[in-house]
């Protein structure tokens, strides 16, 4: 199949569903995917009998409110912690399958959020980013559940108007973030000369996930220091992807970047939930032109300036 | 009807996000003076967000910085637990059992920069662990490690190296 014609049968799939359903269905799939992995050494970690004892994370649980170890201090259920956590451990899993089989409904998607809230706050300290992007992605996916309640769209506005409201609002928070942490590695001198990059690639696997071994390329710094510079200059540029000129090339330059993390250092989950996130990005935006092109404005687009009879039309027929 | 004004309720729900967009915000450009760790800006760092903001930003995840790898990447931190039999005098590395997704979790916390009593802590209960899980062995010695790695401009790789930073011994 010809390149182009590849292209145009990608865009006709992500543009014929509402992006948000299948944002909830690949989140659940990826936090199922980790839940499972973990399975077998979660009571191994934080059990009773576990290789991080409940005292450690009772003493700093002042932060986490909304976790397991919350719980077991406020209602003094020490002797439980094994059935607590295998209890919330089985909520999550099941919290998942129910929102893969239905992202429209908000109580599902409202649970899949609570329920991984609870898992991720109860293994603090342990979590790592993709854990944290996670949470940024079903916290937008749950704002988005509430829009479809039956109130919400009797009022007068089209669920698809507020999913671009929402997704917009995201699309903002992964700009910010993209565009800080380039800020960040920016001033570093690692990032600078190559360096972060050759150390990401030489560090130990101790969890086993690296398929392939990459030092070889310690004998082309120069590769390597326009691999961190590259890392640096698209994550800071990364707000202007919402412009249509740039966008293709920014958005698949960091779908390119987690790719190498996923294969080069061995973060499968964390590669493909930046990569969900980034073709969520896209999905959204394309949608968000497409509105803007017929609106006229962005602030009509989103639902901020006043609607018209096409939209109530919507509401009335959802 | 030709057009009808914005409801009250998209009105809500765009003041609701631009106010979680604007914690986002702050606590992204706090993330980042902390990475700059320059001493002048260091108040800014100490000052902390009321703390039912801190619970809202941590609950739907709104006060994170996002400088991950940043401003450098650190050396792999690990744990080395070693147990040696009743009777015998050779020390032979345990294996705790932890792979994959777990083994990152571990790291994630050993390499979160544990100090004074947390360390002590954390080893305190990982060796609890190790002896539990073999009746066995009636000590435990475990190393805190971080490795070495070589400058990308050194002209030779050589062997790995795992440098250790503090040692922790315990028996039954």
């Amino acid at each position: 199949m010809p390149v182009s014609g590849l292209r145009s049968k990608l865009f006709s799939t992500i543009d014929s569903r509402e992006p948000f359903v299948w944002f909830v269905q690949l989140l659940a799939c990826v936090l199922l995917a980790c839940l499972v992995w973990l399975c077998r050494s979660f009571l191994e970690l934080f059990g009773a009998g576990g290789a991080i004892r409940q005292e450690i994370f009772l003493d700093i649980s002042n932060d986490a409110p909304f976790s397991a170890w919350a719980l077991i201090r406020y209602f003094h259920l020490g002797e439980h912690q094994d059935l607590i956590l295998k209890i919330s451990y089985a909520i999550a899993i099941l919290s998942c399958c129910l929102a893969f089989l239905r992202p429209k409904d908000w109580r599902c998607v409202t649970l899949l959020f609570f329920a991984f809230v609870f898992i991720k706050a109860t293994m603090m300290g342990a979590v790592y980013g993709m854990y944290e992007f996670i949470h940024i992605g079903l916290f937008y996916c749950m704002i988005w559940s509430f829009t479809t309640i039956g109130w919400v769209c009797r009022k007068g506005i089209s669920g698809d108007r507020m999913a671009r409201l929402v997704g917009f609002a995201f699309q903002i928070h992964l700009a910010i973030a993209y565009c800080s942490s380039g800020l960040a590695k920016g001033i570093g001198t690692q990032w600078q000369n190559g360096e972060a990059l050759w150390r990401s690639i030489y560090r130990s696997d101790s969890a086993g996930t690296r398929l392939f071994d990459f030092s070889f390329v310690h004998n082309w710094p120069w590769l390597l220091q326009i691999g961190c510079l590259s890392v640096v200059a698209f994550e800071f540029i990364y707000p202007l992807a919402f412009y249509r000129r740039f966008r293709g090339v920014i958005v698949s330059g960091l779908i390119a970047m987690h790719l190498g993390i996923m294969i080069g250092f061995g973060l499968w989950l964390f590669g493909a939930t930046m990569i969900i996130l980034n073709m969520f990005f896209y999905a959204q935006a394309r949608r968000l032109d497409a509105q803007k092109d017929a609106d006229g404005s962005l602030w009509k687009a989103i639902g901020l300036v006043a609607c018209n009879d096409r939209e109530l039309v919507d509401a009335s027929t959802a | 009807m030709s057009e009808v004004k914005t409801v009250w309720i998209v009105r809500s729900f765009a003041i609701y996000l631009s106010l979680h967009l604007a914690l986002v915000g702050i606590s992204a450009f706090r993330g980042f003076l902390i990475s700059l760790d320059d001493a002048e800006l260091a108040h800014y760092k100490l000052k902390e967000y009321p703390k039912k903001i801190e619970q809202y930003g941590g609950l739907f995840s709104a006060n994170q910085g996002f400088g991950f790898f940043a401003p450098g990447v650190s050396s792999e931190s690990r744990i080395i637990v070693m147990g040696c039999q009743r009777g015998i005098t050779n020390w032979h590395v345990i294996d705790v059992g932890l792979r994959g997704e777990s083994q990152h979790f571990l790291n994630a916390f050993v390499g979160m920069g544990l100090k004074g009593p947390a360390r002590k802590a954390v080893t305190e209960s990982i060796s609890a662990y190790a002896l539990s899980k073999y009746p066995d062995i009636d000590s435990v010695i475990i190393q805190y490690q971080a490795e070495l790695i070589p400058p990308l401009r050194e002209k030779e790789l050589h062997a790995r190296e795992w440098i250790t930073l503090e040692t922790f011994f315990y028996y039954r």
